[in-house]
C-alpha cells in the first residue's frame, strides 16, 4: 500500500514513525496506533446500556473484565449503512490517570497496519487526532487515550 | 462506594442489561404494573418491582427498580471501580462494575438510581 503523503491541503502534524492499523467502520476507514490495540477478535456479544450516548454499543465480556464497546462509526462520524452488524470488535487499551483501561471498538473490518510516518495530518477535535492519506484513501487517526479523558 | 471490592449484591436484567443492587438495601420484590405478560408500552413498567428499603435522590419518583427478570443473589461479587470511558459514554450513575456468568454487571448506587431503570407508579395489590 502506497502511504506517501499528499502535501496539500493537510499540515503535517507528526512525524513519529508509529504504525497504525486501518480499521473500516461503515463508509470510513480509522486508524488506530498499534501500539493500543490490545487484540482484534470475532464481535463480542454487546449488551446495551439504556441511556448511553449513541457512540456506547454496550458491555461485553473479554477476559473475564467487563468492557464498554463503542460503535466506532459512531464515534468517528462515518455512515454506518443500512444494516450495520460490526463483525469484529477491536480491543484497544485507553490511558486514563488511573493507568489504563480496555475498551472495544465495534467495526467491519481491521485491513492492514500502515506506517502514518511521512502522512501529513489534518488535525481534528474530539477523539480523533486527524485525518491523513493513505494513498488515494482519507482516514480519521483515532486517539485511543482521548476516549477516558 | 465506588473503589475495588466486593459484596452481596441482588442481580437482576433490564433493558438488556444485567444489574446489581446491594442486597442489603432491597426490601421487597414483587409483580410490576405489566405482571408476568409485560405487554404495555411503558418502558419504565417491568414484569418485576425491586422495591429498596430507602429513598433514591431527588429526581425518581419511585424507590423501586423495574426488573424482566431477578438472577438472584451472590455473595462476595468482586467489582471494580466504573472504567472512565463508561462514565464518559454513560450519564447515569453506578457504583461498580463486576462480571458474573460471563456478563457484565453494573452496580447501581442506591441513592442515585438511573431513571430508565426506576420502576414508576405503585405495585401490584
Amino acid at each position: 500500500m502506497d502511504t506517501t503523503a499528499t502535501a496539500q491541503p493537510f499540515l503535517p502534524l507528526s512525524a513519529s514513525g508509529t504504525g497504525y492499523l486501518l480499521v473500516r467502520a461503515g463508509e470510513q476507514i480509522c486508524a488506530v496506533p498499534v501500539g493500543s490495540v490490545r487484540r482484534v477478535v470475532r464481535a463480542l456479544t454487546v449488551h446495551p446500556l439504556p441511556g448511553a450516548r449513541a457512540e456506547l454499543a454496550g458491555l461485553a465480556e473479554f477476559g473475564g473484565e467487563p468492557l464498554p464497546v463503542l460503535d466506532l462509526a459512531r464515534l468517528i462520524g462515518a455512515p454506518v449503512g443500512a444494516h450495520p452488524l460490526f463483525p469484529v470488535t477491536v480491543v484497544v487499551w485507553s490511558r486514563t490517570a488511573d493507568g489504563r483501561e480496555g475498551v472495544g471498538l465495534a467495526a467491519d473490518e481491521a485491513l492492514e497496519v500502515v506506517d502514518l510516518s511521512a502522512a501529513s495530518w489534518v488535525p481534528t477535535p474530539g477523539f480523533l487526532v486527524g485525518e491523513a492519506l493513505v494513498g488515494d484513501r482519507v482516514v480519521r487517526v483515532l486517539d485511543p487515550d482521548r476516549l477516558g479523558d | 462506594m465506588n473503589a475495588a471490592g466486593s459484596g452481596s449484591f441482588l442481580l437482576f436484567h433490564r433493558g438488556g442489561g444485567l444489574w446489581g443492587i446491594d442486597s442489603g438495601r432491597v426490601a421487597r420484590i414483587g409483580a410490576g404494573r405489566g405482571g408476568e405478560t409485560r405487554s404495555s408500552a411503558d418502558p419504565n413498567e417491568g414484569a418485576l418491582r425491586v422495591e429498596l428499603d430507602s429513598k433514591p435522590a431527588a429526581g425518581a419518583d419511585s424507590v423501586a427498580l423495574a426488573a424482566d427478570r431477578v438472577e438472584g443473589i451472590v455473595a462476595d461479587l468482586a467489582f471494580r471501580p466504573l472504567p472512565s470511558v463508561l462514565r464518559n459514554f454513560w450519564p447515569e450513575s453506578g457504583c461498580g462494575i463486576a462480571v458474573h456468568g460471563g456478563r457484565p454487571v453494573i452496580l447501581l448506587d442506591p441513592l442515585r438510581l438511573p431513571l430508565p431503570l426506576v420502576a414508576r407508579g405503585e405495585p401490584d395489590a
